[in-house]
């Protein structure tokens, strides 16, 4: 039996890139496989709930085409929901452009996080859930980026396209509304 | 309830429920906790609301995977049939390559006519009475190819048609002769007209291709219009 440190068991983003330049196609499945639902949790966050895969997909895709001008300043995941926010924005512009009717865009809100809720196990985490979904599309992405991620605020204003300060104020700010919708 | 009044710890909750913290903030941060009312309920939501917030949407991995590996696996081969040059670029190489090409035959004619420092003339070619008389003021360049003799032998020819062509640098006029023609008073020439139109010959940008192509016939008319603007 080889001995086997543990980057080569579970070999961290940067190895898996580097595998995938020389060749490797597994090494994209795996990075696909560890950041996908990040992703989606993301996309979702910031407003995009009837396409998410498309989104997750898109990024992703864009990602592996352009992964040349990646230089490794902000962690992959990062890079990553930085390329899903752009997207997601750029969907966002466009269904501006096309006049969407604003009770319409309405309308799908409320149908999506209905159909959100239906995943959410608890009626605690319904009310919570619910809480979250009171916030503006930057600060719930925020809030959502800081609990279930992880990320630093540094990270996260690479990701959201903010400021390290304006992020904390975001997150905190999300905090409060959060705490007194459950309080009401 | 109280308020926090250590900011820095308490906006370290979230890495305290993702689990993030090494061992020493861990505790620092939950001995805070223990001691903070604020930060006690605030911990509680956190990990309430967590995995709410986990939940999310689902998607199928091995799908966007499959889109990926179709994407980059078609790539290469784009690559390495054609590849990526943005049309600015295209451009910017076209201009260089002309410029790069103007450049060497500029060089070239330059170095090939400036051992010789001798007047060109063709014949057949028509000078006006200007030119071939004492009141030269600008120059005639001659685009196609030339017949060069030394400046040491003047021969003498009818004016209407010999024509000057433009020597370089300070170097002598002298009149050359054609295959069966003869100059006709460009001997005459005093020192200032010499001076004169060796001075607007120096003044060209760019010397006409000694064997121009039909390709570029038009761009030597435009510089020959242009060299003559001045008369």
């Amino acid at each position: 039996m080889t001995d086997q440190s543990p980057s080569e068991l579970v070999p961290d983003d940067a190895a898996l890139i580097a595998r995938w330049r020389g060749g490797e196609e597994r090494a994209a499945t795996a990075l696909v496989d560890r950041h996908a639902q990040h992703v989606a949790r993301f996309v979702a966050s910031l407003g995009e709930r009837d396409e998410v895969e498309e989104v997750v997909q898109d990024t992703f895709v864009r990602a592996f085409g352009s992964l040349d001008s990646f230089r490794g300043e902000s962690s992959f995941r990062t890079w990553l929901l930085t390329i899903a926010r752009n997207l997601v924005r750029d969907r966002q512009r466009g269904r501006k452009r096309a006049r969407v009717h604003v009770e319409v865009q309405d309308g799908d809100l409320v149908s999506s996080s209905d159909a959100l809720e239906g995943t959410v196990a608890t009626e605690t985490e319904q009310r919570l859930y619910a809480a979250v979904e009171t916030l503006s599309p930057m600060q719930r992405s925020i809030f959502t980026l800081r609990v279930t991620e992880g990320l630093s605020y540094k990270e996260i204003a690479l990701a959201v396209g903010s400021t390290e300060g304006a992020a904390r104020v975001h997150y905190h700010n999300a905090m409060r509304a959060i705490r007194e919708k459950i309080d009401e | 309830m109280s308020e926090c009044t250590n900011g820095e710890l308490r906006d370290l909750l979230p890495e305290l429920v993702n689990g993030t913290l090494d061992a020493e903030m861990r505790e620092r941060v939950e001995a805070h906790v223990a001691s903070c009312e604020e930060c006690t309920a605030e911990l509680a939501l956190l990990r309430s609301l967590r995995p709410a917030l986990m939940r999310g949407p689902m998607v199928d991995a091995r799908k966007i995977a499959a889109a990926v590996h179709a994407q980059t696996s078609a790539q290469p081969r784009r690559d390495a049939t054609r590849p990526r040059i943005s049309t600015p670029l295209r451009i910017a190489i076209a201009a260089a390559a002309l410029f790069a090409v103007s450049a060497i035959g500029y060089a070239v004619v330059r170095r090939g006519g400036g051992s010789e420092k001798v007047a060109v003339v063709r014949a057949g070619d028509t000078i006006p009475r200007d030119v071939a008389h004492e009141t030269v003021t600008a120059p005639a360049p001659a685009p196609a190819p030339v017949v060069v003799a030394p400046r040491t032998s003047p021969v003498h020819a009818p004016p209407q048609q010999v024509a000057v062509a433009p020597p370089h640098g300070a170097a002598p006029i002298a009149a050359a002769a054609a295959s069966d023609g003869a100059l006709d008073n460009l001997s005459d020439l005093s020192d200032d007209d010499v001076r004169t139109l060796t001075a607007s010959l120096d003044g060209l940008s760019s010397v006409p291709d000694a064997d121009p192509s039909a390709e570029i016939d038009p761009l030597g008319a435009s510089l020959d219009d242009n060299s003559a603007g001045g008369t």
